[in-house]
């Protein structure tokens, strides 16, 4: 049993747990009196969206200047007091630089504990980081003045390769901001279930993601249970799931909408909303029959059914051989059933082993069964974080830049009605998978805008049409993440998705997959 | 008396039709039925047929309609204001320009429902009349247009139904009864001469009145929203004088072609065209002054929105279609009406015919590049008319051609009454051959 | 007679398009299809309009939430020639759908293009004919529509307030914009009221009019950013 956490959304995890011990947080943008995030589009792939635009509203009222660091002009760039415009991939670098002005130009003091660390940043050379970055020199200074002058000042970072974690999560650091209330970076009560750090002692804990390469190489595996996931087309080189799925036992999929993992699911859960009306559903385009819906999902009544069954408004018909195994999955004294609960309950039900990937439960937790410890000592920057490598892109000509749509949270929905007009506000395009192209190499590669082309990498290639956009750099494409979907009703079933594009990497320490380490070529079609 | 005048002009009315004219009226007329089938489509499916977008909302609908209503006029200027002014040249021109327009307006007023989104709810306008609306004055205008210009070509029509009465009385044919209820007992008295003359007297300055308001109130719509290159104070007097231009065209053309139909050299005569060619050119003149002004005004005070369309018009998107229409209204015309040599009725025929296609491109570089780049703009930005529309409008013309073959098949195509007026004034002028001023033509040219 | 009226603050719109969303849903807004998109032809009472400008990396963007701007002057209300356009009483710019005969004067007249025709009869693919607001009309083909302030919403105010014998509050009455911004940044209400948070932000110093020279009056005030 795996939680499948969708990393674009998430802030620099590992490298907090690591400094911390701290598996939950939160970032207190609303409490900030300044905010920098570095390449993390955090108004459109903050996982609670809503937070995130409230959060934004409450900046613009107290002045509180918000800066971008980044390669596109994103709607967070869009709606950021200073766009500072980077090399792709070098966010961490301008992260470590400013960190050495601040420290050099005394604008902040160096910590407690954090001694080791702002020595080893004292190396750094700020000439060579702007040469690297493609940030000048006075841009730093401008940002160092913005950044040293007001307080708390958070930054937000993505979780991408954990030393680029590492330089985000120092910075906070060394501006005070990991524990600070209102404005920082603070921990959250744990709730449910929770998959363990990689600690000293459980050193193979393994991420979701890498679930299809345990299976390819040998391992068996009994049943698969998705809930509220769909692998199948938002991973990186989403192919490698449908073989996974097609070798695993039992899929059991649990989800609201028609996708492409449920077409490859055994049995549908369908994960009702409250929104949703309480009828019998099916897929008009495999003509699968949706089982019925429950009514709440807080005391969720499950049911399964086969496909023969056919049911009028919420008559169920259950498979006599399970039928006993489901009573009312009741929600856990801590709060709201949340999809992983549920699947933990399933998984528990159907007798499938729990115990193979560190779990915790909340009785666990209640027992005092407790797995892992946070660490009680102090904040823990290693010196290691100075020392930043650029990163190892795939071939390619072109960096691929993604965004995750603040209407297609997690990549997915793409395939809901309403949600597929709005993917993009500041291009006004609907519905097609668009490739944002810069208009200097537009013209270069003779590319009119809406022209069809392909997007070639290593991993795949996708058509998509051509958005001429002067936000990306000449270097760079972009590609919005949760188009291009196949399956479902109102999926459009034109133009690629950009996954498929994304080689399968993981960073080695923090095994977290890397979606912004790949470069494609494009051509006309 | 002069019955062999009679005999000649009513030709057309007496003689059997050739196989070529046959031919044509049907396929005008299937040309006809094609497009009702086109607007049943569009009825069936709605405007979404039609290459209509945001934000061209009005296309070749809207621009059949003014052209139709416009070419209406000049119906009324030959027959009516030509008359109150007792120009000389009119006289054979009336009928055709009469027949013109009435057969014309219907058109013109068809287009306009067939661009409805709802035509099965246009009798909301009488239910609901709003008064304000640009649209509405126009339904009042055009239909009492309509009803007079009816009323007008009717009345003109009597002493020549009287003459065609005449002729077929001794005749068996269903004709005779025909003619005879709509010949009203005319008997060609100097009494009913003089009521007639009276009536049309006062019926002409009537019309005068509506032709100059009928195409203004069809510029309203236009000039009364605040788009760019429609909010401009000289769409009217534009709307006017194109109409009339368009209009005195397209008689030429008709009178002409029937002209060598029907051997009526010696009624329309070189010099009855060499006049109104002039009078065309005085037209032309006109219209290019209304063109520079127009024009002019934007460039000179460069106001952003105005002048993004007027240079698209000139140099951008619009250009093949702005100055195509240019050269075929203006410099084209001009060099063949101005220059005696070349103001022939072999050159004025097709001069004519291009002049009324540059019109026609002239109301849709009117109608829609405006619409294509108003104040704030999304959707789409260029139109292309589809199959439906292109039907609607190839059949509406050729109904407009069908309507004037069937007439001049039971009506005569020239007003006899007139020209015995004519030529009873002026003993001189006689059937024979003719010769325009200046140059030697040969006979029948 | 209150007069409705709206202010946006294009400071605090981070372009996240709940609201046309939000509309899309309470107005019964036809979905549309990539092919009307691609045809100029999707009805989005609703938008959020972008404007970014410049060269890389210099470039500069607004995001601008559009709608009806419910002009006080309103230049379709003059032109429709059955009077299916009109103003109400409370300054709503309202249109009776079953009476519009679909000549698209209105629609010509707006200068501000925020008018919207049903070139087709508006398809509602699958289960979302059930998802439909049971309170707002649907179109058919050839008619024309636009945003008209979720007066629905007014209505049920008014009847709400009606059964219990009182008068209506102005906070009872929501647009669903208003209601789904996440930022608040459109704020709502009566701008004859001189207490009413709507009214006291159109005074702002920030505060300008789209296409003011064309002298409509529109309703909906936006406010500069900072």
């Amino acid at each position: 049993m795996l939680v499948a956490e969708w990393t674009p959304s998430q802030g620099p995890v590992d490298a907090l747990g690591q400094a911390t011990g701290w598996r939950h947080w939160r970032s207190d943008i609303a409490g900030a009196n300044g905010l920098v995030s570095f390449g993390w589009d955090w108004l459109q792939a903050h996982p609670n969206p809503t937070e995130a635009q409230k959060a934004f509203a409450t900046l613009r009222e107290r002045n509180a200047p918000m800066l971008f660091v980044g390669p596109r002009f994103n709607p967070t760039a869009a709606r950021a007091n200073e766009w500072i415009a980077c090399r792709p991939g070098f966010e961490p670098l301008v992260a470590l630089a400013l960190a050495h002005l601040l420290l050099n130009e005394g604008r902040i003091q160096t910590p407690a504990g954090l001694e080791s660390f702002a020595e080893a940043l004292f190396g750094l050379d700020l000439s060579d980081a702007e040469r690297q970055s493609h940030v000048p020199l006075r841009r730093l200074r401008e940002m160092a003045q913005i950044v040293g002058t007001r307080q708390p000042f958070l930054c937000l970072g993505g979780r991408d390769r954990l030393q680029d974690q590492w330089a985000v999560v120092a910075l906070n650091a060394l501006l005070g901001n990991v524990g600070r209330e209102p404005g920082g970076l603070i921990p959250t009560p744990e709730t449910g279930l929770r998959p363990a750090v990689a600690t000293e002692s459980r050193p193979n804990s393994i991420h979701a993601e890498e679930l299809p390469q345990i299976i390819g190489e040998g391992r068996d595996v009994e049943a698969i249970v998705l809930v509220d996931v769909n692998p199948a087309f938002c991973s990186p080189a989403p192919k490698r799931w449908h073989e996974a799925l097609r070798r695993a036992k039992h899929v059991v999929c649990a989800t609201s909408f028609m996708d492409e993992t449920a077409a490859l699911a055994d049995v549908i859960i369908p994960l009702a909303l409250p929104a949703e009306r309480q009828d019998a559903y099916r897929d008009s385009a495999s003509g699968q029959l949706i089982a019925v819906p429950a009514d709440d999902i807080r005391t969720s009544r499950l049911s399964l059914t086969d496909s023969a069954s056919q049911g009028a408004a919420n008559e169920v018909r259950l498979k006599p051989e399970v039928s006993e195994l489901f009573e009312p999955v009741l929600p856990p004294p801590q709060g709201v059933l949340s999809p992983a609960t549920l699947a933990f309950e399933l998984a528990r039900r159907l007798d499938l082993p729990t115990d193979v990937f560190p779990w915790q439960t909340p009785a666990d937790v209640a027992r005092g069964l407790v797995v892992d410890q946070p660490r009680v000592a102090g904040l823990q920057i290693p010196a290691t974080a100075a020392d930043w490598i650029p990163p190892n892109f795939s071939d390619g000509e072109m960096h691929l830049l993604l965004e995750t749509p603040v209407t297609l949270p997690r990549g997915q929905g793409g395939h809901l009605p309403q949600l597929l007009t709005t993917v993009a506000p500041h291009l006004r395009e609907w519905w097609t998978t668009w490739v944002e192209v810069n208009p200097e190499t537009a013209r270069h590669l003779r590319l009119d805008d809406r022209d069809e082309v392909i997007v070639e990498s290593t991993a795949g290639s996708i058509r998509a049409r051509v958005k001429i956009f002067p936000g990306v750099p000449p270097d760079a494409v972009a590609m919005a993440l949760g188009l291009g979907h196949r399956v479902g009703q109102f999926a459009q079933r034109e133009g690629g998705n950009p996954a498929e594009l994304i080689e399968w990497r993981q960073d080695e320490e923090s095994r977290v997959p890397l979606w912004n380490l790949q470069k494609v070529n494009i051509r006309k079609a | 008396m002069m019955s062999h005048i009679d005999e000649e002009i009513l030709r057309s009315v007496t003689t059997r039709p050739t196989r070529a004219y046959r031919v044509t009226c049907i396929v005008l007329a299937l040309v006809l039925l094609w497009s009702f089938v086109a607007w049943g489509w569009q009825i069936r499916h709605g405007l979404g047929v039609t290459g209509l977008n945001s934000p061209v909302f009005w296309g070749l609908y809207l621009v059949n309609f003014v052209f139709f209503i416009g070419i209406s006029h000049a119906g009324t200027l030959i027959s009516s204001i030509l008359r109150l002014t007792n120009t000389w040249w009119r006289r054979p021109f009336t009928r055709l320009a009469e027949a013109i327009t009435v057969f014309s307006l219907p058109f013109g007023a068809t287009s306009v429902i067939v661009d409805l989104g709802r035509p099965d709810r246009l009798f909301n306008v009488l239910k609901f009349p709003h008064f304000t609306s640009a649209i509405l004055w126009d339904v009042v205008c055009i239909t009492t247009y309509l009803i007079t210009s009816c009323l007008y070509f009717y009345l003109a029509l009597v002493p020549d139904i009287a003459v065609c009465r005449d002729r077929f009385r001794d005749t068996n044919s269903w004709r005779r009864s025909f003619y005879r209820a709509l010949a009203v007992g005319w008997t060609g008295t100097p009494a009913q001469h003089r009521t007639l003359d009276r009536l049309m007297t006062g019926m002409s300055i009537f019309l005068f009145a509506l032709v100059i308001s009928v195409h203004t109130n069809v510029s309203f719509v236009f000039g009364m929203t605040t788009k760019p290159g429609w909010h401009s104070t000289i769409i009217s007097p534009f709307f006017v004088l194109g109409a009339i231009y368009s209009g005195v065209a397209a008689v030429i053309v008709f009178a002409a072609l029937f002209r060598r139909l029907f051997g009526l050299e010696a009624y329309l005569t070189q010099k009855h065209f060499n006049s109104c060619a002039k009078f065309l050119l005085a037209l032309c003149c006109f219209w290019f002054y209304a063109m520079i002004i127009e024009h002019l005004y934007v460039f000179y005070g460069r106001e952003e929105a105005e002048f993004n369309l007027v240079y698209n018009k000139f140099f951008g998107d619009y250009a093949v279609l702005f100055w195509t229409m240019f050269i075929l209204c203006c410099p084209l015309p001009f060099i063949f009406l101005a220059v005696p040599r070349l103001r022939t009725l072999r050159n004025l025929v097709p001069v004519c015919i291009l002049i009324n296609i540059g019109m026609w491109l002239e109301r849709y570089s009117i109608i829609i590049p405006s619409g294509a780049h108003p104040y704030l703009s999304w959707g789409l930005g260029s139109y292309f008319p589809s199959w439906v529309e292109i039907s609607i409008t190839l059949g509406w013309f050729a109904g407009f051609t069908l309507l004037l073959l069937l007439f001049v098949r039971y009506f005569p195509s020239l007003t006899i009454w007139e020209i015995k007026e004519e030529l009873g004034a002026n003993s001189v002028t006689q059937s024979g051959t003719d010769q325009l001023v200046g140059l030697p033509i040969a006979a029948n040219s | 007679m209150p007069r409705w009226g709206m202010v946006i603050d294009l400071d605090k719109c981070s372009g996240c398009q709940a609201c046309v969303v939000a509309c899309s849903a309470a107005g019964n807004v036809p979905l549309g299809s990539p092919e009307l998109a691609a045809m100029g032809r999707l009805i989005r009472w609703m938008q959020v309009l972008p404007q970014v400008e410049g060269e890389y990396p210099h470039l500069r963007a607004q995001m601008l939430p559009i709608m009806c701007q419910q002009c006080d002057k309103p230049a379709c209300t003059y032109v429709c020639p059955v009077a299916a356009t009109y103003k109400t009483q409370e300054g709503i710019v309202a249109q009776i759908y079953w009476r519009c005969i679909g000549c698209r004067y209105c629609v010509n007249a707006c200068p501000y293009t925020l008018k919207w025709f049903n070139w087709s009869q508006p398809q509602w693919p699958g289960a979302t004919t059930e998802a439909t607001n049971p309170d707002v009309e649907l179109r058919d083909k050839g008619v024309t529509e636009k945003c008209c302030l979720c007066h629905h919403r007014l209505q049920w105010a008014k009847q709400r307030a009606r059964a219990e014998g009182r008068s209506m509050r102005p906070d009872e009455y929501v647009p669903a914009c208003v209601e789904a911004c996440p930022t608040r940044c459109i704020v709502f209400g009566d701008l004859d009221d001189p207490e009413s948070e709507a009214s006291r932000l159109a005074r702002s110093p920030r505060a300008f009019h789209l296409l003011e020279e064309v002298g409509t009056k529109p309703k909906v005030t936006y406010l500069k950013p900072k």
